[in-house]
């Protein structure tokens, strides 16, 4: 293409301009914190450590290749523990970004977290609340809310603990290599939770290196922006809901149907228009969110 | 003496018909991932003339620089773990015989020929490596640390460059030739899949099979400095290959069962056709009026015209097709 040609395509808005997609350099270090709950020694904690771990590997050799620095600092919760202190403590160490394995404290995370604005990205609660009332423009969810999986099981007329957020059964879209670097990694099948803690640490790195920041606020604004999209080997670009700090994302009857493939929901494959559309069938509407901080709605 | 003399002139006779057959029409190989085979169209009647068994999952597929062999990445099912059945198979041309199956790492899913013909660099998907082999003497002489998952590989006209897609790390490395060393990274779209450069080696484009995108790269900086968007984001765009004059792009939309006309003067999708199921490989006769795609849902091939957009044929191949080469 002649230069005066592309200059032309860029000004009539034809070909995306490179800002945002492909950034610039980044100054900083990413520090990035991984909350466990103590003694995860089997279980879904334990897959999600697992998985975190391999995100930690691959993340580290993507930003050595980009000549990057990045960081990980490991934090433990236990019930008798503050929480504040080690939300803190990690804010000090220079933590921008958090991913979290907890369950029910991820209500009190999240405002400590808005308030020390720290990014959090929550990889294990569910609950419809964190999405609606208790919100923050700093907290993101890797893990799919209750009305998903609500609506999910729903619309293919399953029961609602068939539905999974991943299956180690999966084979499309790079699905069946990431599941075997999984398992020669670990010798385990990745489990839902395993993809959760992957996933959340390479949204983690990949927002970081396409803000080209390792400013918790412009992260956060990039992960809600219009154009901001990850591959979760999926299938379909995963992106966040403005409304209610969602991933849009299929999710999967946790049995094989016939033929021993596995069935997502919505059936991505099967989308005749927008995907980000369809994937917005499962959950929480706009209308559902009484979210009311900063740029919601 | 006269058996000899026999033998030698029968030997020259049965080797002109194939010889002169393979240069006066142009042929098609198309590498059938189930079926472990390659399947030899002849385009001037678009029928399969020849099938050759290779035992092992075939992928990429290209033909040499001097149009005598084919080279077709074999893998096995035994995932990151390097064994007999990761190779890259050559082919000669006129015999359809298999010459040598050479080491090319873990797990070799596509590769390119450098100009001169004597190295073939290829994509370990599993290792997370891309590897360098000495064609004349088949062995691997480099193996370069890329991004995740490497996919696609694409070298410059000038055989300078090497560019290596990463699908998870969504990157290319950018291998220097002259020291087998990765000297650049960058991002591009999500989850890329194909590379291909324009004649002149200005510029280099990226499919990103998730963004429904092609990452227009600045190959004189190794830089991504726009994105084109096909069927408004929907597009699925696997395979890919450019035009001669550098003016159009072509991308094979897997999942979405059809082919971008992509006129890269205007960065914008001049026309969509409608092929056969989930095509990824993709190629243009050496006259540059009809395209192929491999379509790994149907089993067949769509022969396209190009001045039309419209496909005039389809050619039923082996099981799940997956790459497709016009012979020079």
């Amino acid at each position: 293409m002649k230069r005066r040609e592309f200059a032309r395509s860029m000004m009539a808005g034809l070909l995306l301009p490179a800002a945002g997609l492909f950034p610039e350099r980044l100054q900083r270090s990413l520090w990035i914190a991984v909350l466990l709950p103590a003694r995860a020694t089997g279980g879904a904690s334990t897959s999600f450590a697992s998985g975190v771990e391999m995100g930690k590997e691959e993340t580290l050799r993507a930003a050595a290749l980009f000549s990057r620095g990045l960081g990980f600092i490991d934090a433990s919760y236990t019930p008798a523990a503050d929480l504040s202190a080690i939300v803190s403590r990690v804010k000090a160490q220079g933590t921008v970004l958090l991913v979290s394995a907890l369950e029910e404290e991820t209500a009190e995370l999240s405002t400590l977290c808005d308030s020390a604005r720290l990014v959090l990205l929550n990889g294990a609660a569910r609950t419809d609340s964190l999405r609606r009332s208790t919100c923050s423009d700093f907290v993101f969810h890797v893990e799919a809310s209750e009305s998903m999986y609500r609506s999910a099981a729903q619309s293919v007329a399953i029961p609602q603990d068939s539905v999974a957020l991943w299956s180690p059964a999966l084979e499309k879209y790079g699905a069946a290599q990431l599941n075997d670097r999984y398992a020669a990694r670990t010798g385990s099948v990745m489990d839902a939770s395993a993809w959760a803690g992957w996933m959340c640490v390479k949204i983690a790195w990949e927002a970081s290196i396409r803000a080209s920041s390792a400013e918790s606020r412009q992260i956060a604004d990039y992960l809600v922006r219009e154009s901001t999209a990850f591959d979760g080997h999926k299938g379909a670009p995963l992106s966040f809901r403005k409304w209610d700090h969602q991933l849009r994302q299929p999710l999967y009857a946790a049995a094989p149907v016939s033929g021993g493939r596995v069935s997502e929901i919505p059936d991505v494959a099967m989308a005749s228009g927008s995907v980000m559309k369809l994937l917005d069938t499962i959950g929480d509407p706009l209308g559902m969110t009484t979210c009311t901080k900063g740029k919601r709605r | 003496m006269i058996r000899i003399a026999l033998a030698a002139f029968l030997l020259v006779c049965s080797a002109i018909p194939a010889t002169t057959e393979a240069q006066r029409s142009q042929l098609l190989f198309v590498s059938n991932e189930a079926s472990k085979s390659i399947s030899v169209i002849d385009t001037r009647t678009n029928s399969v003339i020849r099938t050759i068994g290779l035992g092992h999952r075939a992928r990429g597929i290209s033909v040499s620089p001097d149009g005598r062999k084919v080279y077709v990445a074999l893998s096995d099912d035994v995932p990151m773990k390097e064994t007999e059945g990761d190779r890259i198979a050559v082919v000669d041309v006129a015999s359809g015989n298999v010459l040598a199956r050479y080491s090319s790492g873990s797990d070799p899913e596509q590769f390119g020929v450098t100009p001169d013909g004597r190295r073939l660099y290829s994509s370990n998907e599993d290792a997370g490596t891309a590897s360098a082999t000495d064609l004349r003497t088949g062995k691997v002489i480099a193996t370069m640390i890329v991004g995740i998952e490497p996919e696609g590989v694409a070298v410059s006209p000038d055989g300078r460059w090497v560019y290596v897609t990463a699908e998870t790390s969504n990157s290319v490395s950018v291998i220097d030739t002259r020291t087998n060393k990765v000297v650049s990274s960058f991002l591009v779209d999500i989850r890329p899949r194909a590379a291909a450069f324009s004649r002149d080696g200005r510029r280099a484009y990226v499919s990103a099979e998730v963004g429904g995108s092609i990452t227009v790269v600045d190959a004189t900086r190794h830089q991504a400095i726009g994105s084109i968007s096909l069927e408004s984001g929907e597009g699925k765009p696997v395979g890919i290959v450019v035009s001669r004059n550098g003016s159009w792009l072509y991308a094979a939309n897997g999942r979405t069962s059809t082919v971008s006309v992509v006129d890269l003067t205007k960065g914008t999708v001049a026309a969509t056709i409608p092929v056969g199921k989930r095509p990824w490989g993709i190629t243009l006769s050496a006259d540059e009026k009809y395209l192929y795609t491999a379509n790994g849902l149907s089993n067949d091939v769509s022969v396209i015209d190009v001045a039309s957009r419209k496909v005039v044929d389809t050619i039923k191949v082996g099981m799940r097709p997956w790459g497709v080469a016009a012979s020079k």
